[in-house]
């Protein structure tokens, strides 16, 4: 605890400010493509006026092999849950917000679980996508339900030239870790192809001190084995008469056994078996002044949990099934109106089908949502309006509106940007009809948020002649979250109601500095965050104003990346306060802060068609004891060697 | 100089001896935790944060924590019970897996018996020895040696073991049916160790008290039926019944509750030294005389609450709120006739409180 609070003592002293890294925002989300223009999502091409973190490919580099979850920790304050090691469920909250609160997009369709609200970062690995952007307090109106902390973007995307691009990746390591994976990218100007292929097993039998336990002996880590397997296709191909198409398909299959908690001495024989498989399409036709879209994603995800007496027993004592199906589509018409006005709206509908055991029939469940906005854009300034209204068979929504400006007040070189929206979020399956307790007269949860910040970079300009480079963003915002759904002991049974409201206030600071001069480059980045999240009112709780469990008022991560010549190294640093872990903020359960160093040496050349990247990574250095949720043991120190082989043709 | 050492030694025996005799009429035996209520705080689920409050019945002070604040450690997750055996307390952790072992003076940690599974309820057989009811399906009872911490012996009951209440001859067992379905009390004959007669009771008998007349009260929680999703189809009624010790069968039953609230009661308490019944129901709690002919239609005290005992001296009642399981219980003390007369923060989730008094 000392020595984590001392670390981040200087860690704040030594940087003043920090920041999420944040790469330089396009001017417009326009993304030109030689022949073709074709507009980006309507997420991004909102953004302007919004933080938005865009993870920079030289710093995520080396880390495509690692799940969502474990490249975030790595690279960001932000507030992770992660209930154990590698290939545990892990979810994300931001600003003080439930983890259900945050909406996970792939290609712009959302993949939360229909049944619980949250989406699990193991299950989702960093190198299947192009482009990852973290929007923390994503509104309502353009994400629509279930984005009130945040929500975050994965996007394939094509890089549209003749050439060949295959990558092949092995990896090993400490607790009997291995795992591979395969890029592969083929095409032309007119068509592209992109595959890729994970793999990954993790017996994660690490050992670790038991506090628990009389003595605090060291435990192992058992029955905690991790396997994972995934695949995403994308096919994009542009015509000439301005159409563009897209379609994708992600299939993944995951295992996880489920281990004792510290301090038991009893074996776990829990498991849990997840599996997925999604598909969507895409087709865009633009005009002149105008664009049209029609979007359609199916999605499919399979749950098994199960629990034994013993593992050498055949039958289950719990054997629980989860299967969901979501059909979603969404049709999007945009205009520009002269010289500084565009309009939009669209239509998207929702259509899902839930088989679950704990549900007394199959479910279906519908939702429709109509949504238009504007965007005003003279010289220095922009300003945007959206708003969307939820329609579903049991309690509308509120209306939603975002609204948002944008300043520039030294021209490439300082911004100012606020934005004020509406957020909500509807009831997931499990709490309309879980049996017994569901409950179909729960409101939606709603509320609204507003931000606000500052953009100082070194310029754009001439950005090749400088040796160096840097940016800061400063960004302040204040969340009020009204009827959040949690569930209570009844006379019997638990169901959910509406009776939380939280309050959630804080700065997010970032500063990120490039240097380079001939073979030596260098790149740092500083991130920290002060979150207060209060809940303001809770029926169990007696009056008074408590902290929200697991929200540390204290994040913060620094990375030094340093390349000289084909040598490179990465320090990594993350440091996560200290945390309460009860409803009523019980001092003696308050969990102490923990700062984790990961170190990587590495070394990577190229002959003309061939890139060899061969790695060392340690991760947790100091070798730290620590929990992120109390109760689950995390890894100490650990050793991964990994070996990448490039082959490049032409403009890939 | 003689005299003076004579008058010096005089001096100091005089004042050794007031010393002593002052310590010795004035300082009562420090017994520290030996006597008093303890409230059983489950804590949260997966958490590790099960506790033990200690309440001294002489000033009604309560401590918090007292196992974390002695032993600077957790006691682990779900604590399910305590009972004291002797000079020895013994905390039962569910989750945990284990039964941890303090001195009663000093709530000093001894030791931690571990090997059972699913610990429920333990209870002091004398001679060092302990009863365990252990298991979520086929269960047992454990015996427990206090000199070795460790299992010395098991005798297999029912499904899901959970309270036990000792006669002179044997060892009453309720089968609550765990995870599953049972609806018998085992009589163990304390002597062979074995299990000597399975009493038919209502459907899952899970709480057990023994009344003035030497019979013992069981509280069935009623069994509910799913369909082959889990979905709950129907339940069965929960019954209050008096097993007889001597004809050991049940010699009365009341039907109590409503089939269809899904409410499985599970707190049952007997005051006025053995004639009063108190439970636990979906609306609050009722109270019945051990002679009465029918329950009583409306509670004694309305409300929700998780858990209930009674001082055996003095028959004041401690009603347990649980809250929302993820912060600070409740511990509200009643009257006999149900006079609310204070009330106090206890340990998260608290379902029960043990009395050990002089």
């Amino acid at each position: 605890m000392k020595k984590a609070g001392l670390r981040f003592i200087l860690f704040l002293v030594i940087f003043a400010s920090g920041s999420f890294f944040v790469k330089a925002s396009e001017p417009d989300t326009l993304v030109n493509i030689s022949s073709v223009t074709v507009y980006a999502l309507r997420t991004q091409y909102y953004k302007e006026d919004k933080r938005v973190i865009s993870l920079d490919s030289s710093l995520v580099l080396p880390s495509g092999d690692e799940t969502l979850g474990e490249l975030l920790q790595r690279m960001l304050p932000v507030n992770l849950m992660q209930y154990g090691s590698a290939g545990s469920l892990t979810t994300l909250s931001f600003r003080g917000s439930h983890t259900n609160q945050t909406q996970i997009n792939w290609n712009g369709f959302p993949i939360n679980s229909l049944t619980s609200g949250i989406a699990d970062l193991s299950q989702i690995y960093s190198g299947m996508f192009e482009q990852i952007m973290l929007i923390p307090g994503a509104s309502g109106s353009l994400y629509g339900s279930g984005s009130a902390g945040g929500a975050i973007n994965l996007d394939n995307k094509p890089v549209w030239g003749r050439g060949m691009f295959i990558s092949s990746g092995l990896d090993g390591g400490s607790f009997g870790t291995y795992g591979g994976h395969i890029l592969l990218q083929a095409g032309n100007d007119k068509i592209q192809s992109r595959s890729s292929f994970f793999y990954q097993d993790a017996l994660n039998n690490f050992s670790y001190k038991d506090d628990f336990k009389y003595g605090s002996p060291t435990g192992i880590a058992r029955h905690n084995r991790a396997q994972y397997a995934g695949f995403i296709h994308t096919l994009s191909a542009r015509f000439r008469n301005n159409i563009y198409l897209q379609s994708g398909f992600w299939i993944q299959k995951k295992r996880k056994e489920i281990p004792s908690i510290m301090g038991s001495y009893s074996a776990n024989n829990q498991e849990q078996r997840d599996s997925s498989m999604r598909v969507y399409m895409v087709i865009e036709k633009r005009w002149r002044q105008s664009s049209f879209s029609a979007r359609g994603a199916w999605f499919s995800d399979n749950m098994r949990f199960t629990d034994k007496v013993s593992p050498d027993v055949s039958g289950y004592t719990i054997d629980s099934r989860f299967h969901t199906s979501h059909f979603m589509t969404d049709i999007y018409f945009r205009h520009a109106s002269g010289k500084h006005w565009k309009l939009d709206a669209g239509i998207a509908s929702s259509a899902a089908t839930a088989k679950v055991t704990a549900y007394d029939k199959n479910i279906h469940d519908y939702s429709l949502d109509l949504y238009g906005g504007m965007k005003y854009r003279k010289e220095y300034f922009l300003a945007s309006l959206t708003m969307r209204q939820n329609f579903n068979p049991y309690r509308n929504p509120l209306p939603q509106v975002d609204a948002g400006i944008r300043y520039i007040l030294q021209p490439d070189r300082l911004s100012f940007h606020f934005n004020y929206a509406t957020k909500f979020r509807l009831p997931t399956l499990n709490d309309k009809y879980w049996t017994p307790g569901g409950n179909l007269s729960l409101q939606p949860e709603h509320g609204w948020g507003i931000t606000g910040g500052l953009d100082l970079h070194s310029g754009k300009r001439n950005l090749a002649a400088k040796p160096w480079s840097f940016r800061w963003q400063l960004d302040g915002f204040s969340n009020l979250l009204y009827d959040q759904i949690q569930w209570m002991p009844g006379t019997g049974y638990w169901h959910p109601e509406n009776v939380e409201k939280i309050w959630s206030y804080g700065l997010e600071n970032s500063l990120h500095g490039s240097w380079r001069k001939d073979k030596f480059s260098a790149s740092l980045v500083m991130n920290y965050s002060y979150t207060v999240s209060n809940v303001l009112e809770n029926q169990s709780l007696p009056q008074g104003h408590y902290r929200s469990r697991y929200v540390p008022p204290h994040t913060a991560s620094a990375i030094l990346r340093i390349d000289y010549g084909i040598i490179y190294t990465g320090f990594y640093e993350n440091f996560t306060g200290a945390r309460f872990t009860t409803a009523d903020n019980n001092p003696v359960y308050k969990m102490n802060s923990f700062a984790l160093t990961d170190i990587i040496f590495g070394a990577k050349t190229r002959t003309r068609l061939l890139i060899y990247d061969l790695r060392f990574v340690i991760k947790n250095i100091t070798d730290a004891n620590y929990q992120v949720i109390r109760s689950y043991p995390m890894p100490g120190r650990a050793y991964y060697l990994k070996a990448r082989i490039t082959f490049q043709t032409n403009k890939h | 100089m003689k005299r003076n050492l004579l008058i010096l030694l005089t001096f100091i025996s005089i004042i050794t001896m007031f010393i002593s005799c002052n310590k010795t009429k004035t300082e009562p035996e420090d017994t520290g935790f030996l006597y008093g209520a303890y409230v059983v705080n489950e804590g949260s689920f997966n958490n590790n944060n099960g506790s033990i409050s200690y309440i001294d019945l002489d000033s009604s002070y309560i401590i918090n924590n007292i196992f974390s604040s002695v032993n600077r450690r957790e006691l682990g997750d779900i604590v399910q019970s305590f009972c004291v055996a002797g000079d020895k307390g013994l905390i039962v952790v569910n989750h945990s897996a284990k039964v941890e072992v303090v001195d009663m003076k000093t709530f000093v940690s001894l030791g931690t018996i571990t090997g059972c599974d699913y610990p429920r309820y333990a209870l002091g057989a004398g001679n060092n020895e302990v009863f365990l009811t252990n298991g979520s399906f086929a269960g047992k009872v454990y015996v427990l040696d206090l000199s070795s911490l460790s299992i010395t012996d098991s005798i297999t009951v029912g499904y899901g073991p959970e309270t036990m209440v000792l006669t002179s001859d044997n060892l009453y067992v309720a089968n609550s049916g765990g995870w599953s379905h049972d609806s018998t009390v085992s009589v163990i004959d304390l002597i062979t160790r074995k299990v000597v007669k399975n009493i038919i009771t209502g459907d899952n008998p899970v709480d057990m008290d023994k009344d003035a007349n030497g019979d013992i009260w069981v509280l069935c929680k009623g069994n509910v039926v799913y369909d082959q999703n889990w979905v709950p189809l129907s339940e069965t009624d929960s019954k209050l019944e008096k097993i007889s010790t001597n004809s050991q069968e049940v010699a009365k039953s009341f039907i109590i509750g409503q089939k269809g609230d899904y409410f499985n009661p599970i707190r049952l308490a007997i005051g006025d030294h053995g004639r009063t019944l108190y439970f636990v129901e979906h609306d609050g709690i009722y109270n019945m005389s051990i002679d009465a002919q029918d329950v009583p239609a409306t509670p004694l005290i309305p409300g929700k609450f998780y858990g209930l005992d009674i001082d055996p001296a003095t028959g004041i009642l401690y009603a347990l709120d649980a809250k929302g399981f993820s912060s600070s219980g409740l511990l509200m003390r009643y009257t006999p006739d149900g006079s609310l007369m204070d009330s106090v923060q206890t340990g998260i989730a608290p379902n029960g409180v043990y009395f050990n008094e002089q």
